[in-house]
């Protein structure tokens, strides 16, 4: 049939365009291992001087401390800020609520550049620019988008009858929040905490913009270093980073799958 | 209780988001307010003249022309890629679906710097594609496979790729089934029913996914200096030297100002367009 | 069955006083003003088609919508402002509502714990409340793991173990398939007889306000149409709208002759007239509609000369189970609706084309003043 052999084309082209988006991820593990001293492939004998070079160097350290640092405090403060909100505007209606909602996704859609260029240029009139506190303020505002929708994904499955029964029940607004909706909200909380981090984790060009001698996260430790050396390093580096995303997904996807979340 | 003091509640519930989001809107206001200074930090005399320069100056020029070619090639390039497979995870049904949907999501969750890693691993002088011709017989020697528009192209609809397959299929869920089905039933072949139903109807998806791939694209500054090595000046790459090298900031300020004005107008135009089409 | 331990649950009921209360939603009036007293212990229904105020009424008495004007009382005590929390009622909401991270016991427990009960009583009140519904072997169950049934019933329980001093139902029963609404129906009655906590239903579903209600409050447009006992509401409805609304009924549009004494003359549009008692807040002469219901409309052959009040040709019968319907055509807007006696044979006497003649009592019709065209409502 014609049409059997037209879904056959369309599976021969999105199993091409997983390999296209597999393939840069997939490559970075053979090349870690490589004992080339120069990043490329397929990958020379097998090494892991690039891991224990990544280990020596102290400045690698330290940006991965300023990063988890960084994205657990902002995770933290989106969250809270994330759940109030989300219950906001997902619980009541009033005048300006959907530009509020676009307000508050704007920092998701704000050309990035843009946004490090500015947010640099406040920070520095308020004396925050390379500053940790600048630099975690614009890591809130850029994480809150995602904690707003997931914890708004999950509270829109939870029905309006179920907070006025608790309500006709006795329980006070303190104890529906910590009775009924904190444990119902848990899932959405965790996956919007996972992604919080991870977008943190990863910011680039903001923290391009903001950070600077003596306060360094590691996508900018490592962006500095590939600009003067070649070698598997930012590879060895890249592969933990992996690990890192595959646990998260793997965890959001058996909270409330990845694809509620980011739908 | 939904209706008592809950104005004053909405507003203490908001309040946290509002105040975070009010840096943004500072940061906007000083950046727009700069790029009409002479000079900042100091003379604080207002003044056209950056943009005067900016326009002035043929280097920025053909950023800007940069800019706006790669924004709208990628962005191209992802819808002509993104819908069918968006199609595939919503109406293909295979237990492979969400497999696959894994698949395009979980780049979003994998660093931008680790993604470039790979590209110029697959695409460097030695690497893998370079390799791989090479063992065929194909070529002798290495072709020049970076520092090349193209090459940042690739690299960019790898990053947004998957914003548009989601904006997409999130649309194209929303159509029932039985629309297309009626469709069929009074007389519409499926190729017609696509053309005539589905692809009307699932164009505001394509719309927003166009959006946020637009604006994402021209605001990118790693995958362009990386994958393009100088041979790819984009307004991202001047608007980084002109801020973080040269320390020239009315001057950034006037390129991100007009960077952000492009990605607007685009918007404004692709929301017109969609509203055009779905008023008919 | 078994004799119910009503220990459990009863508190006794008290009065809930609703005295011109209004609610306003972005300019639109759900409630327009309306006042109502409940006798302690009484089962109110608040009965209407969807939009009619009723949902928003029966919140307002929970403390989940806060009136615009007018006063709430509960046991005498205005409520206005007083929270949902500590009003002391229950509620079962049409989706039930249960805590879905819960199983049966927690979520029957649940009230209690809000309240500090110390936990041992806790147990004896949440298993007698369970063995009242009749889920004694479940209390580890979560909702998703029971029928609809079931889940109705924690529902019910949940919100009666906390001795509420008023009980509102918000379509209870609605989400329920016909068999098992009727028997909860019977087991809802039973309960909130022998507990004696004064009951607001809200339903949709006139049979079910029939069949449980002490007395019924019919609503429309936000206002009080009629309240009466089931009975009032059945035979006596206030106008058209409760006609239409409550059973089948037959609304003929008719003029009346100038009131002689306290007889008048009916004459319809086809011609027939007939003499009836004058209805005492009736001007005439007027244009009414005559309302009887279909089991009071008598058929006999049409012996010769038309008799009866209206006569005519039989268009068609509909079996509807327990009832048969004859539609005869007696040159009126509409076909009078008559039910036919239950015994088979009376049915089959009667064929589609058949001359009949239509009587009913004079106490079984009711004269309505004619609405003008396009007020009356066709829900």
């Amino acid at each position: 049939m014609r049409s059997r052999a037209r879904l056959r084309y369309l599976d021969a082209f999105v199993a091409a365009i997983v390999v296209f988006l597999l393939a840069p991820i997939v490559v970075v593990l053979p090349s870690a291992f490589s004992s080339d001293v120069a990043l490329s492939f397929p990958p020379q004998g097998f090494s892991t001087r690039w891991f224990e070079n990544l280990l020596s160097r102290g400045e690698f350290l330290s940006a991965a401390r300023l990063s988890i640092t960084v994205a657990f405090l902002a995770t933290a403060i989106s969250l809270i800020v994330g759940l109030f909100a989300a219950y906001a505007l997902f619980r009541f209606d009033f005048w300006g609520r959907s530009a509020l909602e676009a307000l508050f996704m704007t920092p998701l859609v704000f050309p990035a550049i843009a946004l490090a260029l500015s947010l640099a240029m406040v920070m520095s009139t308020a004396g925050l620019l390379r500053d940790f506190w600048g630099l975690l303020i614009a890591h809130v505002l850029i994480t809150m988008p995602y904690a707003i929708r997931t914890i708004g994904a999950s509270l829109r499955e939870i029905s309006v009858a179920i907070e006025d029964a608790a309500l006709t029940l006795g329980a006070r607004p303190a104890q529906l929040f910590w009775y009924v909706m904190l444990p119902l909200l848990r899932p959405g909380i965790a996956a919007g905490a996972i992604f919080s981090f991870i977008i943190s984790m990863d910011e680039f060009t903001v923290s391009l913009f903001l950070t600077g001698p003596g306060l360094t996260t590691l996508p900018i430790e490592i962006f500095n270093y590939a600009e003067f050396n070649s070698d598997p390093t930012i590879a060895s580096i890249s592969v933990i980073l992996i690990l890192i995303s595959c646990i998260a997904v793997a965890t959001i996807e058996r909270l409330m799958g990845l694809r509620r979340v980011l739908s | 209780m939904r209706t008592v003091r809950s104005k004053l509640l909405i507003a203490l519930l908001l309040a946290p988001a509002v105040l975070i989001s009010m840096v943004m809107i500072a940061a906007i206001a000083t950046t727009l307010g700069i790029s009409f200074l002479r000079q900042f930090p100091g003379d604080l005399q207002v003044t056209l003249a950056n943009y005067i320069a900016f326009l002035s100056q043929p280097f920025l020029l053909k950023a800007a022309y940069q800019t706006m070619a790669l924004g709208l090639v990628v962005t191209a390039i992802c819808v002509v890629l993104g819908y069918p497979v968006a199609w595939f995870l919503v109406k293909r049904d295979t237990r492979f679906r969400n497999a696959v949907f894994l698949i395009v999501l979980a780049p979003l969750l994998v660093s931008i710097v680790v993604r470039t890693v790979g590209w110029i691993i697959i695409l460097g002088n030695e690497g893998l594609v370079n390799a791989l011709l090479m063992s065929l017989g194909v070529i002798d020697s290495s072709l020049q496979l970076m520092r090349s528009f193209w090459t940042v192209v690739v690299g960019l609809v790898h990053v947004l790729l998957p914003f548009m397959i989601l904006s997409i299929a999130s649309v194209l869920s929303k159509i029932d089934d039985d629309v297309i089905e009626a469709a069929m039933l009074l007389g519409a072949r499926p190729a017609t029913a696509f053309l005539k139903i589905t692809l009307p109807m699932s164009m505001q998806g394509v719309a927003a996914g166009s959006i946020i791939v637009f604006a994402l694209t021209i605001g990118t500054y790693l995958t362009p200096i990386w994958l393009g090595r100088g041979n790819v000046n984009v307004l991202a790459v001047s608007i980084h030297e002109q801020a973080l090298i040269s320390v020239e900031w009315p001057a950034a300020a006037t390129s991100a100002v007009l960077l952000t004005i492009m990605a607007l107008v685009f918007m404004a135009i692709f929301l017109a367009s969609i509203r055009r089409m779905t008023r008919r | 069955m078994q004799r119910l331990n009503i220990e459990a649950v009863a508190a006794g009921g008290v009065a809930v006083e609703i005295d011109g209360v209004g609610k306003r939603y972005q300019g639109v009036e759900a409630v327009r003003a309306i006042s109502l007293s409940i006798v302690p212990g009484e089962f109110v229904s608040l009965l209407g088609p969807s939009g009619c105020g009723k949902t928003t009424t029966l919140r307002m008495i929970a403390g989940l919508e806060v009136p615009d004007s007018g006063t709430i009382r509960i046991g005498g005590a205005v409520v206005n402002s007083t929270p949902p929390w500590s009003r002391g009622i229950g509620m079962v909401f049409q989706s039930y509502a249960l805590f879905p991270h819960m199983t049966v016991f927690e979520n029957i427990a649940f009230g209690l714990k809000m309240r500090g009960e110390p936990a041992q009583n806790i147990k004896t009140a949440v298993d007698e409340a369970m063995a009242l519904v009749h889920l004694s072997e479940l209390p580890d169950r979560l909702p998703s793991q029971l029928s609809g049934g079931q889940r109705q019933r924690v529902a019910l329980a949940r919100a009666l173990v906390i001795k509420p001093r008023v009980l509102l139902l918000d379509e209870p029963l609605g989400a329920l398939d016909r068999k098992l609404r009727e028997q909860m129906q019977v087991e809802l009655k039973l309960i909130q007889r022998q507990a004696g906590v004064t009951t607001v239903l809200v339903t949709h579903d006139q049979e079910e306000a029939l069949t449980l209600s002490d007395r019924i409050v019919v609503m429309s447009s936000g206002e009080i149409v009629q309240i009466g006992s089931p009975s009032d509401i059945y035979n006596r409805p206030a106008n058209q709208f409760v006609a239409d609304f409550v059973g089948m009924s037959n609304l003929m549009r008719a003029r009346t002759s100038s009131a002689d004494g306290d007889r008048v003359s009916v004459s319809f549009p086809n011609g027939r007239s007939y003499v009836t008692k004058a209805e005492g807040n009736l001007a005439h002469p007027s244009d009414v509609d005559v309302f009887v219901r279909p089991e009071s409309v008598k058929l006999a052959p049409n012996a010769g000369s038309p008799s009866g009040k209206l006569s005519g040709t039989v268009e068609h019968i509909v079996y509807a189970g327990a009832s048969t319907y004859a539609h005869v055509s007696v040159g009126l807007a509409k076909p009078v609706v008559a039910s036919l006696s239950q015994k088979p044979q009376d049915s089959n006497a009667i064929r589609i084309g058949d001359e009949l003649s239509l009587d009913w009592d004079e106490t079984d019709a009711l004269l309505m003043p004619a609405l003008e065209a396009g007020a009356r409502r066709t829900s």
